[in-house]
């Protein structure tokens, strides 16, 4: 589009001023200050984003959120989507980590799909409560598994399974520990 | 683990005795007032809906269709039945076409407890045939240890792929319901939160785009009886909230206009080759920024707002005035006037109006280009 207002146009923010998504931290607290607001209620289970959170390229990241959340039971923070035509970042949690994910291409900073790259150089290592049961949903809802579960060295039981692009990840579930307190979150 | 969606239907359908005879229903149940509810395994429906005659080759999507278009006439007989203003004869019932049928304009599924995992998911496939879905909590059932949650989607309409890119998520409905049950006013906050605070990120400085983003949603949740809900998308409506708070911080707009113009005159600066004119042409460009900014800076606050919402927003003459409650004439005629004014301060050939500067980064979301 070009016409009179290109001017105006051009002192728009995201085109002087790298664009960046928001702080999650930002949605999050606003959120949780409307919902503690119209119910009265101030309980929200959810943790605040972690300092370190990893960023995935996907080629299809829309087939790639659905495919978490089906398969490996991840949850979506939906308030956080940025939904664009070239390409929408989510942000999806588990226990208190969080992953990002957005389109592969040179224009998101260079990140590539292991489908493009014909190489994984990384692995997403996530801790859940129950690795079998987490395995059989993961068999289930179609993903690739790399390696079956099975009891490690020092006790933690883990199995090893690909997305749909051939991102890698690992589930453990903890061995309980004598001196920690059963139940953690 | 089970992936459950629970389907209901006031009538005793063939796609549910169908259902249950292929062993998709684990858990058949009935409701007192005459409501099938059937749970069915998504996993296990991926691969037994391919033995569905009318459906051969079709995967879960296509299930997942038809529990809506059983929800539908559960739920649109009842209370939804004029949210979209649309009959409930128009739904293409009974289900002989059902895949093939343009969906009806309002869905909706109740899911469980089990589903809550897979809601997200359920969302996402009717994303992708053209429903838009949002969990929206439902207060029905839940005496009976049963906590559904109610996926409410409308459609405008839909080819025979079931694909609608025109589709907008019903805002509406999520709105009715919040007002029995504020919880599921949360609903509007995600789809539109993104959105809503890039546009308060643009307009004033990053502190007070933080702040002004509860406010909106506040203000809009206070208000919401106010919502038109013949309109599907609220996000025009969250945007005029928006724009009112801005007007109420004045300084911050400006200041953070003028920082836009700071910048753009340095980028300007950048754009030249020849180094000994460089500082002549800095001036040059730093000015009539600065006289764009300033001649921004005083039009009228109609006409300012307008102006920003067209250009920066890229909204629709409709959507602006949806937004900002007046007429489309109104909004065509303050940007004529904004035209105008903003015309008479730019000189010809100025490096002001010249060619564009391109970002300096790669653009997360670039904006231009995007036609409407």
């Amino acid at each position: 589009m070009s016409d009179e207002f290109d001017p105006v146009r051009r002192l728009r923010p995201d085109g002087l001023l790298p664009d960046d998504p928001p702080d999650l931290a930002v949605l999050m607290s606003s959120r949780r200050q409307l919902v503690s607001d119209i119910t009265g209620s101030t309980s929200d289970p959810r943790l605040p984003t972690p300092s370190i959170y990893p960023r995935l390229a996907y080629r299809d990241e829309l087939a790639a959120l659905e495919f978490l959340v089906r398969a490996f039971g991840l949850v979506e923070r939906r308030e956080a989507r940025m939904e664009h035509p070239d390409g929408t970042l989510a942000w999806l949690e588990l226990g208190n980590g969080v992953i990002m994910i957005g389109r592969s291409g040179p224009k998101r900073h260079g990140l590539t799909s292991p489908v493009d790259a014909g190489a994984i150089t990384s692995m997403i290592n996530v801790y859940v409560d129950d690795v079998d049961a987490h395995h059989r949903r993961a068999v289930a809802e179609g993903a690739t598994i790399q390696s079956e579960p099975e009891d490690m060295l020092w006790g933690d039981r883990r199995y090893e399974a690909l997305d749909l692009e051939g991102h890698r990840w690992h589930f453990a579930q903890r061995r309980p520990r004598a001196n920690e307190a059963p139940q953690r979150h | 683990m089970g992936a459950g969606v629970a389907v209901w239907s006031r009538r005793d359908v063939d796609e549910l005795v169908w259902l249950q005879r292929r062993d998709l229903v684990p858990h058949p149940l009935w409701d007192d007032d005459g409501v099938a509810c059937a749970e069915v395994d998504l996993g296990v429906a991926a691969g037994e809906f391919e033995g569905h005659p009318r459906c051969a080759g079709d995967q879960v999507e296509q299930f997942v269709a038809i529990g809506v278009h059983l929800a539908v006439v559960g739920w649109v007989a009842r209370d939804l039945r004029c949210a979209d203003r649309e009959p409930v004869d128009a739904l293409g019932w009974p289900a002989g076409n059902l895949v093939h049928q343009p969906c009806p304009p309002v869905c909706t599924i109740e899911a469980n407890h089990l589903a809550r995992q897979v809601d997200p998911s359920t969302w996402l496939y009717l994303l992708r045939r053209g429903h838009v879905v949002s969990l929206v909590r439902s207060p029905a059932r839940r005496s009976e240890g049963y906590s559904p949650l109610v996926l409410a989607s409308s459609r405008t309409g839909s080819d025979a792929a079931g694909n609608n890119p025109t589709m907008t998520p019903s805002d509406a409905i999520a709105i009715k319901e919040s007002m029995s049950d504020p919880a599921a006013f949360a609903v509007i906050f995600d789809r539109h939160a993104s959105s809503l605070h890039r546009f308060l990120a643009r307009r004033v400085e990053p502190a007070d785009a933080d702040s002004l983003l509860g406010d909106v949603f506040r203000i809009a949740f206070e208000r919401r009886a106010s919502f038109d809900t013949a309109r599907a998308s609220a996000r025009p409506w969250l945007y005029g909230i928006a724009t009112n708070l801005i007007a109420r911080h004045r300084r911050s707009e400006a200041r953070r206009l003028r920082a836009m113009a700071s910048l753009a005159s340095r980028r300007s600066d950048g754009d030249h080759d020849v180094v000994g004119d460089r500082a002549a042409q800095s001036l040059d460009a730093e000015n009539e920024w600065s006289t764009l900014v300033d001649a921004i800076d005083v039009l009228p606050d109609a006409e300012r707002h307008t102006l920003m919402l067209y250009v920066w927003e890229d909204l629709s003459y409709e959507d602006i005035a949806a937004a900002l409650d007046v007429p489309v004439g109104t909004v065509r005629s303050r940007l004529n006037r904004a035209r105008r004014r903003l015309r008479d301060v730019q000189g010809t050939g100025s490096q002001v109006s010249g060619r564009p500067v391109s970002p300096r980064c790669d653009s997360e979301h670039p904006m231009e280009g995007t036609a409407r």
